[in-house]
């Protein structure tokens, strides 16, 4: 099972790997093969959930800088299955079905932002974590169309996710602190009293406000046209957040946790009608 | 084999500048360049062992003593990975704009840049590390003509020696084991020399900061400019760290003095270096911004005075030296096929993001920030920002034709991941400097210290002689 949860993470990036030589050698983007694989790394996943069923989770660790308590591990259990699950479908129907005016986005690029999202669906470490939020924001501004001419609305985006990763970053120091280590595991180990701890729940806050960053809910216009909100990177990034959010539930009192879990999705949601509420003035006057 | 290697890195470069005048030049300044590289991978594993490599020559009062410890070791092998990718970079021959317009001074520049980066990483040859320095600052961009710029590193040059000058007069010496043994006694006597001395290299520090951008905007600059830049921030906050942990040991109860100064100074020059790239006008200019977000963010871990404080700070010197050149690389060889893609990766492992080895330097700051983590969290976040709104700017402005191959960028990306993926060993190696540079009683019983006493004896001849330091060197 170990070693399936190894491919399952590993098998997005090599597969990106080689569409960009494909693309680089015969001149075309093959976006159907790309969608093919995420296809079959859901299927994975599924086989795995199927797999693990009520026992023990697959697991995957590797120390890395353990003075600084840094670690790279991975947990294989029913909620990160499930989202990296969904996460391989959504990229795959994103690629499938993908618009080629205006000319689409590399899909290595969309087959990365998957490996990543599934990564922070299945990572253990909150410091890796962010890291891995981080770098998924840089793979997502790959994705974002820039029409010619428009406003400069993805650098926009890339600033807002770069500052959702450094909340994310700043609650996993944060948590290291506290706790002593920032594993999640050592989070639901938490004692009653230490979950009322001032700090753990400024924590906790600083992490679902870099969750709600993530998606790239801001500016605001650009939510308006169909074909700049055609990026799957909000979608991908809002579901990996929720997960992670629900794997940090243990930090905070139930019903704050599930309050919380709405916030990917909802800050998007808010953000896209207050950008129709003030693109209105602007829109009668065009017609 | 240990000690010897600290000759070596005095004789390579000389013998380099002669041969390249007879052989040809580009394979003469490679071949030099892996060879201070392969003592520099030597001189880190006979250090990691504990020992200080001290060698010397002549006998009191007259004797010159050499030493190397893990600090030195690191940062001498970050430098010479980084004047190996400078070297790999420049075109030479009749191609190389500095060659064009000086002629076979190049060759001097460039052993006289190689053979300053490694004296200045001697332990015991302060004087000639000084030298070193203040000759680097005022000859590098001398034949790139832009007087301006010729001038502000002259004054800085004099800045920097003045700062050094005064620190002799307080302490009486320049050689780093006789400061260890004196600087207690010399504190109580000459303070306000010493005190001043370092005031005024954080005054040539900041001349220093405040000219890296306008220099690498220099259009005919070659990228080993900017690499040049780099090198000296990192020799800079070596500096700042050997003076205030063997010369004003006092911050041990907590900062005082200059030693108060690091931390805000590093806080107001990354704060400055963020802002800055809002008004860069070039490409160049705002590389040079980038470039100072990383020193500052160096100095930062630096100005917290403690061991898990200067490992981080170690750690962050040797992903600014790669990841910085990586950069500057990047943007010169940008133009060509595959270049914004490179510039994207080199962007992206300048910023911190795994598995590069800025994650791991920006994770140790920001854990050894201690009572400011606030305003390191905070200012460092800012920072981080801009620098992401920055680096849209830079992949989107690339213009002109290229002024590098690509390999030399693609080798420093490569180090910079490798950094990060051995993160363990370059961190424990790091921590094991940091704990050195603050044992100072082990400068004293070591050979070094051995050379310390020969320079005491040699200083006490000359100027007054100082009851502590003699009673702490016996």
């Amino acid at each position: 099972m170990n070693a399936a949860l190894a491919l399952l993470l590993l098998a997005p990036f090599g597969g990106a790997a080689l569409v960009a030589l494909a693309r680089v050698v015969t001149g075309r983007d093959p976006a159907r093969a790309a969608a093919g694989l995420l296809l079959l790394d859901a299927a994975l996943a599924a086989g795995l959930l199927r797999a693990v069923g009520d026992g023990p989770p697959a697991a995957l660790a590797f120390d890395w800088v353990p003075a600084l308590g840094l670690g790279a591990s991975f947990v294989g259990d029913r909620i990160g299955l499930c989202a990296a699950f969904a996460l391989g479908l959504v990229s795959a129907a994103s690629l499938w079905r993908r618009r080629e005016d205006p000319p689409a986005p590399p899909a290595a690029a969309a087959l990365a932002l998957a490996g990543l999202a599934q990564a922070i669906v299945l990572g253990a470490e909150l410091p890796l974590l962010a890291g891995l939020a981080a770098l998924a924001s840089a793979v997502a501004f790959a994705l974002e169309p820039r029409p010619a001419g428009g406003p400069d609305e993805a650098g926009w985006v890339l600033v807002v996710r770069t500052g959702g990763a450094l909340a994310v970053l700043a609650a996993a120091l944060l948590v290291a602190d506290v706790l002593g280590g920032a594993a999640l595991p050592r989070l639901a180990a938490a004692r009653p009293d230490e979950r009322d701890w001032p700090l753990l729940r400024a924590a906790f806050a600083l992490l679902a406000i870099g969750v709600a960053l993530l998606p790239g809910a801001w500016p605001w216009s650009r939510w308006l046209g169909a074909p700049r909100a055609a990026s799957p990177a909000g979608p991908l990034l809002a579901l990996a957040g929720a997960t992670l959010l629900l794997r940090c539930a243990p930090l905070v009192p139930a019903p704050v946790a599930w309050a919380s879990l709405a916030l990917p999705f909802a800050a998007p949601l808010v953000t896209a009608a207050l950008g129709r509420w003030f693109a209105r003035p602007a829109g009668r006057a065009a017609v | 084999m240990g000690p010897l290697l600290v000759p070596l890195l005095l004789v390579m470069p000389l013998g380099g500048a002669l041969l390249a005048r007879r052989l040809p030049q580009r394979a003469v300044l490679v071949g030099v360049a892996l060879a201070c590289l392969a003592v520099a991978a030597l001189a880190v594993a006979a250090t990691g062992r504990g020992e200080v490599l001290a060698w010397g020559v002549g006998a009191a009062p007259w004797r010159l003593g050499f030493a190397l410890d893990r600090l030195d070791a690191w940062l001498l092998l970050g430098l010479a990975a980084l004047h190996l990718l400078a070297t790999l970079a420049s075109p030479g021959g009749a191609q190389e704009p500095v060659v064009a317009r000086g002629g076979p001074a190049f060759l001097l520049l460039a052993a006289i840049a190689c053979l300053a980066t490694n004296l200045a990483c001697q332990l015991g040859a302060f004087e000639l590390a000084a030298f070193g320095a203040c000759a680097r600052v005022g000859a590098w961009p001398a034949p790139l003509g832009a007087r301006d710029v010729r001038a502000a590193n002259a004054v800085l040059a004099l800045v920097l020696g003045a700062a050094l000058a005064c620190i002799a007069n307080g302490g009486g010496t320049l050689e780093v084991p006789a400061l260890v043994l004196r600087a207690p006694a010399a504190i109580g006597a000459d303070a306000q020399s010493l005190t001043l001395g370092a005031y005024l290299l954080f005054g040539g520090l900041a001349a220093a900061f405040v000219l890296l951008p306008p220099a690498l905007a220099i259009p005919a600059g070659p990228p080993a400019l900017g690499l040049a830049g780099l090198s000296l921030g990192a020799l800079a906050a070596t500096l700042i760290m050997r003076l205030f942990t063997h010369v004003f040991p006092c911050f041990t109860a907590g900062a005082c003095g200059a030693a108060a100064l690091a931390l805000p100074f590093g806080l107001a020059t990354l704060s400055g270096a963020a802002l800055a790239t809002l008004l860069a006008r070039s490409t160049r200019e705002l590389v040079g911004c980038l470039l100072l977000v990383l020193l500052s963010t160096q100095l930062i871990a630096v100005g917290s005075f403690r061991a898990g404080g200067f490992a981080a700070a170690l750690f962050f010197a040797a992903h600014a030296l790669l990841s910085g050149a990586a950069l500057v690389l990047a943007v010169a060889a940008a133009p060509a096929r595959g270049g914004r893609a490179l510039l994207a990766l080199a962007l992206l492992a300048a910023c911190g993001a795994p598995p590069a080895a800025g994650f791991v330097a920006l994770v140790a700051v920001l854990r050894a920030a201690g009572p400011d983590a606030l305003a390191v969290w905070s200012l460092l976040g800012a920072a981080l920002l801009l620098a992401a709104a920055a680096g849209r700017r830079l992949v989107a402005g690339v213009a002109g034709p290229a002024t590098a191959p690509r390999l030399p960028a693609v080798l420093a990306l490569a180090a910079v991941l490798a950094l990060g993926v051995l993160a363990r060993p370059g961190f424990e190696f790091a921590s094991a400097a940091a704990r050195q540079l603050l044992d100072r009683g082990a400068y004293a019983r070591g050979p070094a210290g051995g050379l310390g006493s020969g320079a005491v004896a040699r200083h006490t001849r000359v100027a007054a002689p100082a009851a502590g330091g003699e009673r702490e060197a016996r």
